[in-house]
């Protein structure tokens, strides 16, 4: 894995790399990650509606709770679980048919630094591109949550918006931004581990990208864990 | 000139090439043969330095390649061009874009530069410039080994390896892909290493034969000089593709 951050064999064709790979992982999976964070918005407004709103708690705590979960947790956490699966799984099963083709080897014999062209526009693309997702995502799920509060009435959009205003702190962010760039790490790591590994056939490949899947979702659980009990 | 001096390599306890020791002339077909299993893609790999022998080293024109590091590498593989037994093309990526891959990433040819060089090379291979925008899993068998090869030489290669050219092609276009090794040998005088069990290919182009048994290099000769050998198991090989009529020392034709 040293390699994948070796010097890369020519500049101009990491950029370009690196800006497909923006695509195939940002953009491509745009659709499922807006879905997502605002039914999560959504559902969390409800619930919370449920839970804790009475004549005794004033409405704007759904906007606190529903900003600051989603930030702290929900979007970072659940959207890159989402992509642990959609990305994860592409990048070690793409990696792992080039492997079992021989086309790695291929790479290898012209001289090229197969880790590094394959590897590192990945995993630069990752950490550029997954946290602007989960910005989105933010911005999703509690634009979902005002739209659910002001559809049923639980909250005006004038009581949620109080509520996120009251609540906001800058590091809250951060902390969600300090997460985004963790997982998108383990995702575009694990997974092109898993794939540069394989060996065998085609079912070797869909055993490294189950595995790749499963153990990105572990780990990203496990540092959300550590990054919650260090920085909070 | 490719050197190899007793190689030895170990899968998981199994001793799979045992002391090989061959020497690839320059401006040759050097063709090593052998049964499937016998060793012959495991020496390939270690010429090529996709595996580590054990022990013994691999020379390039008298350097040491085996104990290289990755970056030292590098120079003497700018200078090797590659036909894998699969082709090995880039799935994601058109014919021109495989082709135009080594000069791409090395090369400072401007995009005009690179283009005549790409056209050069498939037209080399006799294949028509249309096909250069087609993806490989497009094109035929024969036209992927074609591709193979013009991508092979597209960085005028000193050293050519070509693992099992004939393999899941037709023996009509196994004869045009083996005349275009020995066309290529002729014309850019590399030193051409072919991994093959095709007798046929044998008497067509090889210059000097390597017949691999058991990990073991139990022969090696001119390929004129094949049919008068006395050892037991290539004769056997050659009984085995017609080439030799059973209990009688000549050729079937």
């Amino acid at each position: 894995m040293n390699r994948a951050f070796g010097r890369p064999d020519n500049h101009r064709v990491l950029f370009s790399r690196v800006m497909r790979e923006m695509n195939v992982i940002g953009i491509e999976s745009l659709g499922i990650v807006l879905l997502i964070s605002s039914f999560i918005g959504m559902v969390l407004t409800i619930e919370i509606a449920y839970q804790l709103v009475s004549a005794w708690i004033q409405d704007t705590v759904i906007g606190e709770i529903v900003s600051d979960t989603t930030m702290l947790e929900l979007a970072p956490t659940i959207t890159c679980l989402v992509l642990a699966g959609r990305v994860g799984s592409n990048i070690s099963a793409e990696l792992g048919n080039m492997k079992i083709t021989e086309q790695i080897d291929a790479m290898r014999i012209m001289g090229i630094n197969a880790e590094s062209y394959l590897v590192m526009p990945k995993i630069v693309a990752s950490i550029i591109v997954i946290p602007m997702l989960i910005i989105i995502a933010i911005a999703f799920s509690i634009g979902g949550g005002i739209l659910v509060g002001h559809l049923t009435g639980i909250c005006s959009y004038n009581d949620f918006m109080e509520g996120i205003r009251t609540s906001y702190k800058h590091f809250t962010l951060i902390f969600s931004l300090i997460k985004a760039f963790t997982f998108a790490f383990i995702i575009s790591t694990i997974s092109s581990y898993q794939g540069f590994i394989v060996k065998g056939g085609a079912i070797e490949v869909g055993k490294a990208s189950t595995k790749a899947v499963v153990q990105s979702c572990i780990l990203i659980l496990v540092f959300d864990y550590l990054l919650a009990q260090l920085l909070l | 000139m490719i050197e190899a001096k007793g190689l030895y390599k170990i899968y998981e306890g199994h001793e799979v090439m045992t002391n090989v020791n061959a020497v690839f002339e320059k401006g040759m077909i050097n063709m090593v043969i052998g049964s499937s299993g016998s060793g012959k893609t495991v020496l390939m790999r270690c010429l090529v330095g996709l595996i580590k022998p054990e022990k013994g080293n691999v020379f390039y024109d008298g350097v040491n390649f085996t104990r290289m590091s990755f970056s030292e590498k590098k120079k003497i593989r700018l200078n090797m061009g590659m036909l894998f037994q699969g082709s090995a093309l880039f799935n994601s990526l058109t014919v021109f874009d495989n082709v135009a891959f080594p000069l791409v990433i090395h090369s400072s040819f401007s995009k005009m530069e690179i283009q005549k060089r790409v056209q050069f090379c498939l037209e080399r291979v006799n294949l028509n410039y249309d096909v250069a925008q087609l993806h490989p899993q497009e094109l035929s068998g024969g036209m992927q080994k074609r591709v193979g090869i013009a991508r092979a030489i597209s960085n005028n290669p000193k050293y050519l390896f070509v693992d099992e050219p004939n393999s899941g092609l037709d023996p009509k276009t196994s004869r045009v892909i083996d005349k275009l090794i020995k066309e290529i040998t002729i014309d850019f005088d590399t030193t051409t290493v072919v991994n093959s069990h095709d007798m046929n290919s044998v008497f067509d182009i090889a210059d000097r034969v390597f017949f691999i048994h058991e990990g073991k290099k139990w022969w090696e000769g001119v390929s004129s000089d094949i049919l008068s050998c006395n050892n037991n198991e290539l004769l056997q090989m050659m009984k085995a593709s017609g080439h030799l009529i059973e209990d009688e020392n000549h050729t079937n034709g």
